[in-house]
């Protein structure tokens, strides 16, 4: 039964005129991406990748959001909520089966960006490397972990109120991962556990940002592959916790 | 009533495409006709630009794009400051040096504008060079890193002429890197580099020519015999550095046969430029006069500085490593209110300034003749 949500969550998501557009948005925006590189003035291809690869990143986060955020409202608005629940389907099946129809949505996005923008790169005469692939998948995992993070809001909250929410842990997301550098700022003791615990609670989007080591060929180490088991531990932690809030929910 | 729908629709959309059209008309005037100037910022408010950290965390995870999107928009203003060479506040600029580079610690554009400015504008090689190795050490598998960086030490420092080891060590972590990086062409340049620095560091007689330059402007002035006796102690440095670096063979031999290298009529080699003996002491080869000169110094050094006890100023000058027979030159008069120094007479003439001048470009020769025929090189 989790299959059959997530496959029917997956294709309407992937035919959704949205998602094509989104593409078609993205490509757009890829071709545009070289004229950054020129009023770089140096360096020209380098620019060029960073901007392809944020591009990425950005627009697949925005996309986690928006439409993670919505994902059980929609269900609820139209009604089919309560059809689908009238089965003997437990809610934590429905959540999971949600949650990896999205996914799987989000990463054939991810893919489909990454495909379209390193064959850019290649065709406009840049550096492409193995890394660039690597860093273009845990660019989809940071926003596979978006989308938990919204799915958690969302159960949680209203729609609105659980975009800003996602966006606002995405912004802590990547600020805890330089928080480390800061350390040194805090007089006591007290503050740095305090300040440390707080940060704890809060998936390390940063870790996963290799995008920005792979431009400049630097090999992945240990640090990346355990960024992507946490990531997926966080993953897990997430979607575990939206089924809590879910199963209480009033309905 | 459908027909005359779609007959309005079609006025809606033939209305929307003709404002279009003029909407596009109208902002393409900025654009056709408009000279390809070089666009030239004036200022910058560099004050503005946060710390490194504060700017990595507000870039949420795209902080190349971040740092190259702050780059470009500083980017007229470098280059308005390189063409009209007015000067920035140095703080500021290192804010934004230190912005860009801790941001995205690899894009090596960065390091080249900041070494630039700060060598060719602000006149400050100190900062240029902190700035080059900076970028050396986050990128130390860059050829043109490297090559800015070495080139800054050489022009700048003229560290070959006055620690050629550290160069050769320079180039040897340099070609290590390279090495790691595989670029095996690069590793085969430098290896040559230093094969040619080897040679010329043997000929070098750069400091000895510096000195000669000195002594024949202050010939007739009140410094004439202390520049001439700088000359003839660089001379002899130069003598032991090239007879200490000469394997297999007795180093006092190695001296006198240099000083034969250069030898004139008026000059007995077995003597220094000062005119005493070449000496042993401790197995290494050594000039007596410029011991002496040395002695004279110390002991008026340690003398002025109130060492005024024959037995202390005897202690301090053995730890400088002069030997009792030479102490004994040095007597404490008055009561320890006067230094005298007595040194014995040289064995013949110390050299002149002609003669120092000739005996330079005699080895000079002779250094080159000896490079030629070594089979080592």
């Amino acid at each position: 039964m989790i299959g059959t949500i997530a496959w029917a969550t997956g294709r309407e998501a992937v035919r959704s005129r949205s998602f094509l557009g989104l593409l078609g948005v993205y490509t757009l925006a890829v071709l545009g991406s070289r004229l950054v590189g020129w009023l770089a003035g140096t360096e020209s291809d380098i620019v060029t990748t960073n901007v392809v690869m944020s591009l990425q990143g950005i627009l697949g986060v925005l996309v986690a959001v928006a439409t993670g955020s919505v994902l059980m409202h929609t269900e609820i608005q139209q009604r089919t909520l309560y059809t689908v629940l009238s089965r003997p389907l437990p809610r934590s099946s429905f959540v999971i089966g949600k949650f990896l129809g999205l996914a799987s949505a989000l990463l054939i996005g991810q893919v489909a960006m990454l495909v379209i923008g390193v064959a850019y790169l290649a065709i406009s005469g840049a550096s492409v490397t193995l890394h660039l692939l690597m860093a273009g998948l845990m660019t989809a995992i940071e926003v596979i972990v978006m989308a938990a993070i919204a799915l958690m809001w969302t159960t949680a909250t209203s729609p609105l109120l659980a975009a800003v929410l996602s966006l606002i842990t995405f912004a802590l997301g990547h600020a805890v991962h330089e928080l480390p550098l800061l350390m040194y700022h805090f007089d006591s003791q007290a503050q740095v556990i305090v300040i440390s615990a707080f940060a704890s609670l809060i998936p390390n989007l940063g870790s996963l940002a290799y995008r920005n080591d792979a431009v400049y060929g630097v090999a992945p180490g240990a640090d990346e592959w355990l960024a992507i088991v946490n990531a997926l531990l966080w993953v897990l932690v997430l979607v575990t916790i939206s089924i809590a809030i879910f199963r209480r929910r009033q309905l | 009533m459908a027909a005359k729908s779609d007959h309005t629709g079609m006025r809606w959309w033939a209305v929307a495409g003709l404002g279009l059209c003029a909407a596009v008309g109208w902002n393409s005037t900025r654009f056709i006709g408009a000279d390809r100037n070089i666009y030239i910022r004036m200022d910058e408010r560099l004050d503005a630009i946060p710390n490194p950290v504060v700017l990595r965390m507000a870039s949420m995870g795209h902080r190349n794009t971040a740092a190259n999107v702050r780059f470009i928009s500083s980017y007229t203003y470098l280059q308005y400051l390189f063409e009209t060479g007015e000067e920035p506040e140095p703080a500021a600029l290192y804010r934004l040096f230190r912005a860009l580079t801790g941001t995205d610690p690899y894009f090596e554009p960065y390091y080249y504008y900041s070494a630039l400015i700060y060598g060719g504008i602000l006149d400050d090689q100190l900062t240029e060079l902190r700035i080059l190795a900076r970028g050396v050490y986050e990128r130390p598998n860059s050829p043109q890193m490297w090559r800015n960086f070495v080139t800054n030490i050489l022009v700048d420092y003229d560290l070959e002429r006055r620690n050629s080891s550290q160069v050769d060590a320079l180039l040897g972590v340099w070609s290590e890197a390279m090495a790691d990086a595989g670029y095996y062409e690069e590793v085969g340049l430098l290896d040559r580099w230093r094969e040619v620095m080897a040679r010329r560091s043997q000929i070098d007689m750069g400091e000895v020519s510096y000195w000669t330059d000195q002594a024949a402007s202050n010939e007739q002035g009140p410094q004439a015999e202390a520049t001439l006796n700088a000359l003839r102690s660089v001379i002899t440095d130069r003598i032991l550095d090239i007879v200490n670096g000469l394997p297999n063979e007795t180093p006092l031999l190695n001296a006198i046969l240099l000083s034969e290298a250069g030898y004139t009529e008026e000059l007995n080699p077995a003597y220094d430029p000062f005119g005493y003996r070449w000496l042993t002491i401790g197995g290494q080869p050594a000039s007596e006069g410029q011991r002496l000169q040395n002695l004279v110094h110390r002991a008026r050094h340690h003398f002025d500085r109130g060492i005024t006890n024959r037995s202390a100023l005897n202690t301090v000058l053995m730890k400088d490593g002069f030997t009792p027979e030479e102490c004994r030159f040095v007597q404490i008069e008055l009561s320890g209110r006067r230094l005298a120094v007595t040194v014995p007479d040289p064995h013949q003439q110390p050299w002149t300034l002609v003669q120092a001048r000739e005996w330079s470009a005699r080895l000079e020769a002779h250094l080159l003749e000896q490079q030629r025929n070594d089979p080592r090189l």
